[in-house]
C-alpha cells in the first residue's frame, strides 16, 4: 500500500491526510468515551455504578491479556494467576498487616509481575498449545495452594478486604478505579505503539524472521508476559476491594478463560477490541441474568457466533462494515489478513492444503 | 501399612482408568486433528447424565446400565459429528486459538444446557448387580466395580494400541498426521477421516462418562474437573500417544489416591507439580518424540 502511494505523488497527500484525520477521529473517539465514562456514572444508581466499575476493571484485564494474544501471538491460558495474585496481595495486606487498599494496590502489580517473571521464564521456552498448557498448569498450581492454605489465605471462604472510608461509596470507588485503569490503559497503549510493541508484532507474524533481524524472541516474549501480568495484577488488585473479598475462584482456570473470551469477542486485532469485549461480557451478563437463569448459555452462543462468523470480533466486523481496512500504527495486522469468510463458505470441504498446514502447526 | 498402600494404589488405578478412557479420546483428537477439545469434558458429563436418564426411564438396574453403555456414548459421538462437521471444519484453517475458544464456548453451552434439562441436583446411578459387592485383595475388601474398571481400562488400551499399530486404519491415520496432502492424493477422504476420529474420540469420552456415573455422583461441575485432569494426562503422556496417556492416567490416578493418604490437602496440587515438571523437563511428554 505504502509503495503504491509513493509511486504516485498525487495520492500521497490524501493518504497522509486521511491518516491524520483517522488519528484525530480515533483521539476524538477516545475522548468521547472518557467523557461518557466520567459523566454518566454521576446519574446512575449505585448498582449500575458497581457494574460499570466491574466493566472498567475487566477492560484493563482484557487489554493487558491482549498484549500477549493479539500483539505477540501467545495464547496464555493461565492469566487468572496474575489477576488473582493481585487480588490476594491487596486482601492479604489488608487482612494480615492492616495496610489500607490505597498503598496496597501499588504492590499488587509488583507481586503479579514477579510471579509472571518466574513462571514466564519456563513458559516462553514452549510454543503453541504447549505454552497454553504450561501457563494453565502453573495457574492451577497457584489456585490449589491458595485454595488449600486455609490458615493464610482463608481457603474457599475467601479473604475479606474493605476499602477505606473515603473509597467506600460505590461512586468514589468507581472514580478511583477509573483513574487507575485509564493510566494503565494509556501505558499499555504506549507499549503497543512503541518500537518494543512493533518487535512483539514482528514476533507474532514470524518468530524466525524476527530472530533473524536481531530480536531476542524469548526475551521479548518474556517481557510481554511480565507486562501482561503486571497490569492484570492491577486489575485483580482493584477487583478484590470492589467485591470486598478475594476468592480462590479469581485464580481458577475459568477466570483465565474470561480475558480470552473478552478479547476474541471484541476483536484481538485492535487495541479497542478487548474493551468492547469486556463491555459485552459484563453488561450482557448482567442483562441476561436479570431475565434468564442461564447466562453461560447466552454468552456461549454469542462467542460461538463470533468465532464462527466474525473472526475479527465485534470491532473487526464493524470496521469491515465501514470499509476501513486499516493497518494502524499499533502494528496490528489488517483485517484483510484474516481469511475471507465468504471464501470459507464457498469451500465447505477441508482442502488438502489446509490439512497439510494444519497437521504441521502445533 | 503396606497392604493399605497397595489397596490405595489399586483404587488409584481404577480411578486412573476412567481418566485414561476419557484422555485417550482427547489425545487421539489432539494427535490427529491438532484440536484442543475443551468440550471433551462436557460430553463426558452429558453421557453421565444420559446414563442417569436411561436408568430413570428403564428402571431396571442391570438392563439400564447396559443400555446406557450402548446408547450414551453413541449419542454424544453423534453430537461430536455435528460439532466437527458444522463448526470445527469451518475454522480449521485459522490459528488454533479459535478452535480452542470454539470448544470452550461449547462447554458453556453444554454446562447451562445440562442445567436446563436436568437441574442442579446430584444424581446417583446404581451399579449393575453383579458388580455391587467387593472382593478381597491383600486381605482387604475392594469394590468389584473398581476391579471391572481396571480390566476395562487395560482392554481399551490394548484395543487402541492394536488399532493404531496393527491395522490399516492405524497406518492411514499415521500417514494423515505426517502428510495429509499425500494421503488425500492416494484417494483417501481425509475430511471424513477427521470426522471419524473426532467422533471416536468423543465416543471414548462418553464411555468414560457412563463408567464414571456409578462411581461418585452425577453432578454439574463434572466437566471442569475431568477436562483439566485429562489435559494433564495428555500432556504428561505426550500428545497423540496412547501408551503415554495410559501412563499419565495411572500416574495421576495413583498419585491422587496415595496423595490423599499422605497429604490430603495437597493431593490436587501434585498433579500440577508433575505437569509443570514434565513440561519443563520433557515438553513433548514422557512418551513423546521430538517433532
Amino acid at each position: 500500500m505504502a509503495q503504491a502511494s509513493t509511486n504516485d505523488p498525487g495520492k500521497v497527500r490524501p493518504a497522509v491526510l486521511s491518516g491524520l484525520l483517522r488519528q484525530r477521529w480515533s483521539l476524538l473517539g477516545w475522548l468521547a468515551f472518557l467523557v461518557v465514562l466520567t459523566v454518566v456514572p454521576l446519574f446512575m444508581g449505585e448498582s449500575y455504578v458497581y457494574l460499570t466499575t466491574n466493566f472498567v476493571i475487566m477492560a484493563l484485564y482484557a487489554v493487558s491479556f491482549n498484549l500477549l494474544l493479539g500483539q505477540t501471538g501467545m495464547l496464555s491460558f493461565g492469566h487468572a494467576a496474575y489477576f488473582g495474585l493481585g487480588a490476594y496481595t491487596v486482601a492479604l495486606l489488608w487482612s494480615r498487616l492492616s495496610i489500607a487498599v490505597f498503598p496496597a494496590i501499588l504492590l499488587a502489580p509488583l507481586v503479579a509481575g514477579v510471579a509472571a517473571l518466574a513462571i514466564g521464564l519456563f513458559c516462553v521456552r514452549l510454543t503453541g498449545m504447549y505454552f497454553a498448557m504450561l501457563t494453565l498448569a502453573f495457574a492451577q498450581l497457584i489456585f490449589t495452594v491458595v485454595f488449600e492454605w486455609y490458615s493464610f489465605t482463608g481457603g474457599d471462604n475467601g479473604l475479606p478486604v474493605m476499602p477505606p472510608d473515603y473509597l467506600l461509596a460505590a461512586r468514589r470507588y468507581y472514580y478511583f478505579s477509573l483513574v487507575i485503569v485509564i493510566v494503565c490503559t494509556a501505558l499499555l497503549r504506549l507499549i503497543v505503539s512503541s518500537p518494543f510493541g512493533s518487535a512483539l508484532a514482528a514476533i507474532r507474524e514470524n518468530p524466525e524472521r524476527a530472530a533473524f533481524v536481531g530480536i531476542n524472541v524469548r526475551l521479548y516474549q518474556l517481557a510481554a508476559f511480565v507486562f501482561a501480568g503486571v497490569f492484570s495484577g492491577v486489575a485483580g488488585g482493584l477487583m478484590a476491594p470492589l467485591q470486598q473479598m478475594a476468592f480462590p475462584s479469581m485464580l481458577f482456570w475459568t477466570q483465565s478463560a474470561d480475558p480470552v473470551l473478552m478479547a476474541l469477542t471484541g476483536g484481538i486485532h485492535s487495541f479497542t477490541g478487548p474493551i468492547v469485549g469486556a463491555a459485552v461480557f459484563v453488561f450482557l451478563n448482567f442483562a441476561v441474568t436479570t431475565v434468564f437463569d442461564y447466562p453461560l448459555f447466552a454468552f456461549g452462543a454469542l462467542v460461538l457466533i463470533v468465532v464462527l462468523f466474525f473472526p475479527g470480533g465485534i470491532v473487526g466486523a464493524t470496521e469491515r462494515l465501514l470499509g476501513q481496512r486499516r493497518r494502524g500504527p499499533a502494528g496490528y495486522p489488517a483485517e484483510a489478513g484474516e481469511p475471507d469468510p465468504e471464501a470459507a463458505t464457498m469451500e465447505p470441504d477441508r482442502s488438502v492444503a489446509q490439512v497439510g498446514s494444519n497437521a504441521g502447526n502445533q | 501399612m503396606l497392604t493399605d498402600i497397595l489397596v490405595q494404589v489399586m483404587s488409584g488405578l481404577s480411578r486412573g482408568m476412567v481418566l485414561f478412557i476419557v484422555a485417550s479420546g482427547l489425545t487421539l483428537i489432539f494427535g490427529v486433528l491438532r484440536v484442543i477439545n475443551f468440550a471433551h469434558g462436557s460430553l463426558y458429563m452429558l453421557a453421565a447424565y444420559l446414563t442417569h436418564s436411561i436408568a430413570m426411564l428403564v428402571g431396571s438396574n442391570d438392563l439400564s446400565f447396559y443400555l446406557a453403555l450402548l446408547i450414551a456414548p453413541v449419542a454424544v459421538a453423534l453430537l461430536g459429528v455435528v460439532i466437527e462437521v458444522t463448526m470445527m471444519r469451518r475454522i480449521s484453517h485459522r490459528p488454533h486459538q479459535y478452535q480452542l475458544i470454539l470448544t470452550f464456548a461449547l462447554t458453556l453451552l453444554i454446562a447451562d444446557g445440562v442445567k436446563m434439562v436436568w437441574g442442579g441436583d446430584y444424581y446417583t446411578v446404581a451399579r449393575p448387580s453383579f458388580l455391587e459387592g467387593s472382593f478381597t485383595v491383600f486381605g482387604q475388601p475392594f469394590p468389584s466395580y473398581y476391579g471391572m474398571l481396571i480390566i476395562v481400562g487395560f482392554v481399551i488400551a490394548g484395543g487402541l494400541l492394536w488399532m493404531l499399530t496393527r491395522t490399516r486404519l492405524g497406518k492411514v491415520l499415521d500417514a494423515a498426521v505426517s502428510d495429509g496432502e499425500m494421503v488425500s492424493a492416494l484417494g483417501i477422504n481425509v475430511p471424513a477421516l477427521y470426522t471419524a476420529v473426532f467422533a471416536f474420540g468423543v465416543w471414548l469420552a462418553g464411555l468414560g462418562g457412563v463408567l464414571a456415573a456409578p462411581v461418585g455422583s452425577v453432578s454439574l461441575g463434572m466437566d471442569n474437573s475431568i477436562i483439566i485432569e485429562s489435559f494433564a494426562v495428555v500432556i504428561i503422556g505426550g500428545v497423540g500417544n496412547v501408551i503415554g496417556a495410559l501412563l499419565g492416567a495411572i500416574i495421576i490416578g495413583v498419585m491422587q489416591s496415595v496423595g490423599i493418604m499422605v497429604a490430603p490437602k495437597m493431593a490436587i496440587a501434585f498433579i500440577f507439580v508433575v505437569l509443570c515438571a514434565v513440561l519443563i523437563l520433557r515438553p513433548r511428554g514422557l512418551m513423546g518424540v521430538k517433532a
